[in-house]
């Protein structure tokens, strides 16, 4: 029986698989970097004991680079709201915020909005270019595209949250904060202010898929587990040619609970939902503000939660507050 | 058993220990400095907004100083350049009273501030308008519109708090001259939600956690949490409203340009209804919220949403 | 049945029969797999369910969304509540309880049976844990059985929602943020796996080659690549740490701590380099 917490592995030389297509010509920068070279210390954990080689590409590159800028230009935003104060940058370093601007114009400064439109540019090219060095080696190994399919439904969601909805919302302030603390503080703020999120339908969908992966994560990891002794993780192979490991897998499940799925078809199940993660969250997003205004309402007018009092509201207020941000601390100015 | 798999575990545990024991360190380091501001919700460093000039604010407090030579060409007719102990000149607010009583008045200043006459008074001459004196009188008539434009409608209002006790200089000085600025808020202008993007949401919410921390309370106490923007279910929310309201017209007729200091926690420092007036001597019956529904702040959704069994 | 079923359904060897020497229950049915701890889930099931719906009915709201078993009111504390006002509650917990230990037991006999790890029930165990944390252990930390969610579709949200705004603000629970994280990655390390595998294949003639391939992209794309054992192992870890955080996550909330935003005031504290 295997054990729990690791499972022996064999030592092996380091390996070094041929590029399995001849096109490299077409990318000056398609090269390996370096050598590959083992850390023994990750065969007590049963992985693979192998670094690199890394493949540079010209979209890995482009990709990178656009990332350090936009940590750059965070770094810098940071030290210069707090007045060059390095010291300080690091003492607040999780509450200093990069706020977006109001409107939908390009910020009047550098420091009221500026940064943050900096940021999202350079931040979204970088993930497109990472998208795109996805899609290059997918089709230099001919594979199918799941993996880029899977990242652009990852990006669906960024992009929903920090520009789609912003935009159809008329303003950059629906966005979230640059900052550690941002991205926490915008999901309470706009919990609130949209009404209730849990009864946004979208948001159900989203939890029920995101607890689902961890949950299909811990059956599939644990099933393979269990039965790697057998030989079931060498999962490709399996597709084709099953053995005792994925027979036990698929009995094991359909004793438990009268239904399975085999090799193959547990990768759709894993696949569809941790992309249905990012999807369903999306259209929650795209949703709040534009289509439904409060969640509440939306959900005592559709039956799902019980009314608690009448339906209006109080303190309602068109009147626009002029704004003068610390755009660091988030508070108002005096 | 090889023991080095005890160390995932062990660090978990050690996390939380340590976790466990910040806190009450974090609590006597705060204990200690009571007056350091403690800013808002996520927002370390928002002190700013209505953080003041400590060297401009110096001006026009602390005691008089008695050997200033007077200068009556800035002083108004009622204030005679001979003073005569004993009878009442000047006086512009508190004319119901007799010397007498307006002596216990002046006693009561002085208790509520833990100063002496002459904080405010020259010496020489009781009726001569001094700095601090001139700021004095209009704490006074604060404090008179205070108690009857704003906490008296609201004991009027919800006579089921059974709040009797009154307004005075000790509500919010408690025997200090000057007060720390502590849990900032907001202008009540911004509670309007609905002028807001979820940016400008962030500042209430900051504002929010300055409330709740200055009355010792969490967001339930005022909110339901199902329609949180809403303030149709609590009384508390209601009153909240207005007394933010009053905290604003304080700021901005009452106090000097340099000193738009009040917040929540200047009166409640901490309690749900300010507890100084018990210092003083005056009436006062302790709050219970919520008094229909005991458990609401607790558990405020069992008696909503067991509503059908009810 | 499937085709290479038949080789595998052999009786014997479960926890029931190591103990007694016997185990009338061990056999299937249908697909199912029966066994003592089948039956003993399935009784627990039975009775939760019926004085589920007993309850409900006594409420008179049917509603899907809204049918609600609410938990003991605060006046109970940790004694006994009358049905409609908590003991439906804590019957149905009980019985839940009761079948989810007996689903594991019964978990760790197949186990037994199809001489597997037992890696399926211990995460079972895991995820049990969530669930005895928030109805169970916390509200017997905190003294009150209305510690617990209501058992409905809406009641359960109103009970996060509360909860979450109870601590001010929840987002800066620092075991949440983890516990958010481990989902996050969860659904990003599983997409990651589904895709190399549902890309690869079937695309040579060679499965070794195939296998060769998805070390070859994985060290291409990020410069490692974690094995075809490794992945399950990293996806089995994630998923216990993201339910262990989120249990200290819910059980440090109103016991050892009462407001997470003020937890990380020590920040705010002078800084070392000033003193």
């Amino acid at each position: 029986m295997a054990t729990v917490i690791t499972r022996p592995v064999i030592e092996m030389p380091p390996v070094q698989h041929p590029d399995p297509s001849p096109l490299d010509h077409n990318d000056l920068l398609g090269v390996r970097i370096g050598e590959p070279f083992r850390v023994p210390f990750l065969k007590r954990f049963g992985v693979d004991t192998q670094l690199g080689t890394l493949w540079l590409g010209t979209w890995g590159i482009l990709s990178v680079m656009l990332f350090v800028a936009g940590l750059g230009v965070q770094f810098l935003a940071g030290v210069t709201a707090m007045n060059g104060d390095i010291l300080s940058y690091l003492h607040y370093f999780a509450n200093i915020q990069l706020l977006p601007p109001d409107g939908l114009g390009p910020a009047k400064s550098l420091s009221a909005g500026g940064f943050w439109q900096i940021n999202v540019l350079l931040w979204a090219g970088s993930v497109l270019c990472w998208a795109g060095r996805c899609y290059e080696r997918l089709m230099r190994y001919q594979w199918r595209p799941y993996l880029f399919f899977a990242w652009l439904s990852a990006i669906l969601l960024t992009a929903t949250i920090w520009v789609f909805r912003p935009l159809l919302m008329g303003t950059w302030a629906e966005a979230p904060a640059m900052g550690l603390n941002g991205d926490l503080d915008w999901a309470q703020n706009f919990s609130v202010l949209w009404g209730n999120l849990y009864y946004n339908p979208w948001h159900m969908l989203a939890i029920f898929f995101l607890f689902g992966s961890t949950m299909l994560w811990g059956m599939h990891g644990a099933t393979i587990l269990a039965t790697s002794a057998e030989g079931s993780h060498h999962e490709v192979a399996e597709i084709k040619d099953m053995h005792s490991g994925s027979h036990k897998s698929m009995l094991f499940w359909r004793w438990v609970m009268g239904f399975n799925a085999n090799p193959k078809t547990i990768h759709d199940w894993i696949w569809w939902f941790s992309v249905g993660v990012v999807v369903s969250s999306a259209i929650g997003i795209i949703t709040t503000g534009t289509f439904v205004n409060d969640w509440y309402v939306w959900g005592v007018d559709h039956g799902i939660v019980a009314q608690y009092g009448d339906m209006t509201r109080d303190a309602v207020n068109q009147r626009p507050v002029p704004m003068d941000v610390n755009v660091i601390t988030g508070m108002p100015r005096p | 058993m090889n023991m080095k798999r005890l160390l995932g575990p062990l660090v978990i545990v050690c996390t939380l220990a340590l976790a466990g024991i910040a806190q009450p360190l974090l609590d006597t380091a705060r204990a200690a400095s009571p007056d350091k501001p403690i800013t808002g919700n996520n927002s370390p460093l928002g002190v700013g907004h209505f953080d003041r000039n400590p060297a401009a604010a110096e001006k026009g407090y602390g005691p008089v100083d008695q050997t200033v030579p007077m200068d009556f060409s800035t002083q108004n007719a009622n204030v005679p350049k001979n003073y005569v102990p004993g009878k009442l000149y000047n006086v512009q607010v508190l004319k119901k009273y007799t010397y007498a009583t307006l002596l216990n008045q002046m006693n009561y200043y002085t208790q509520s501030l833990g100063v002496q006459c002459t904080y405010c008074h020259n010496v020489q001459n009781f009726a001569y308008d001094t700095g601090t004196k001139k700021i004095a009188r209009t704490m006074q008539i604060m404090s008179n519109e205070v108690a009857s434009g704003w906490v008296d409608p609201v004991k009027h209002d919800y006579p089921n708090y059974s709040v009797s006790g009154a307004v005075g200089c000790v509500t919010c000085h408690r025997g200090a001259p000057r007060m720390g600025v502590k849990w900032n808020i907001v202008p009540v202008a911004y509670l309007d939600y609905k002028a807001k993007t979820t940016k400008q949401a962030g500042y209430v919410v900051n504002s929010m956690y300055s409330a709740a921390k200055s009355l010792g309370v969490n967001c339930l106490f005022c909110h339901n949490t199902a329609d949180f923007v809403s303030l149709q279910y609590y009384p508390t929310n209601k009153i909240a409203h207005r007394m933010w309201a009053m905290v604003d017209k304080i700021n901005h007729e009452y106090l000097p340009a340099n000193v738009k200091a009040v917040t929540c926690y200047t009166c409640h420092q901490g309690a749900k209804w300010p507890q100084a007036l018990v210092t003083a001597g005056l009436d006062q019956t302790p709050v219970e919220a919520h008094a229909s529904h005991p458990e609401v702040h607790e558990n405020p959704g069992a008696h909503l949403a067991s509503g059908a069994a009810h | 049945m499937l085709e290479f079923e038949a080789v595998y359904r052999k009786p014997g060897n479960t926890l029931f029969r190591h103990l007694l020497g016997t185990d009338p229950f061990d056999w299937w049915a249908g697909r199912y797999y029966v066994g003592l701890w089948g039956v003993v889930s399935m009784l627990f099931t039975l009775i939760g369910v019926a004085v589920l719906f007993t309850a409900v009915g006594q409420y008179g709201d049917w509603d899907l969304w809204r049918a609600n078993v609410h938990a003991p009111l605060r006046t109970y504390g940790l004694g006994f509540a009358p049905f409609l006002d908590g003991g439906a509650w804590a019957v149905v917990v009980i019985c839940a309880t009761g079948a989810f230990v007996s689903w594991l037991l019964r978990e760790i006999d197949i186990c037994r049976k199809l001489e597997m790890g037992y890696h399926v029930p211990l995460m079972f165990g895991f995820a049990i844990s969530a669930w005895v944390t928030l109805q169970i252990i916390r509200p017997l930390w905190m003294g009150c059985w209305c510690e617990g969610f209501d058992l409905s579709f809406t009641g359960h949200l109103t009970w996060v929602s509360n909860t979450g705004f109870r601590y001010q603000n929840f987002y800066l629970n620092p075991f949440h943020a983890l516990g958010v994280t481990g989902f996050f990655l969860t659904a990003m390390v599983l997409a990651m796996h589904g895709s190399a595998i549902l890309g690869t294949y079937n695309t040579s003639k060679n499965p070794v080659q195939e296998e060769a391939n998805v070390d070859n992209f994985w060290r291409d794309y990020i410069g490692y690549s974690i094995g075809e054992y490794g992945i399950h192992w990293l996806g089995f870890w994630l998923a216990i740490f993201t339910l262990v955080v989120s249990d200290l996550c819910i059980l440090t909330s109103g016991t050892i701590f009462y407001d997470w935003v003020e937890f990380w005031q020590f920040q705010h504290l002078p800084a070392f380099w000033l003193h």
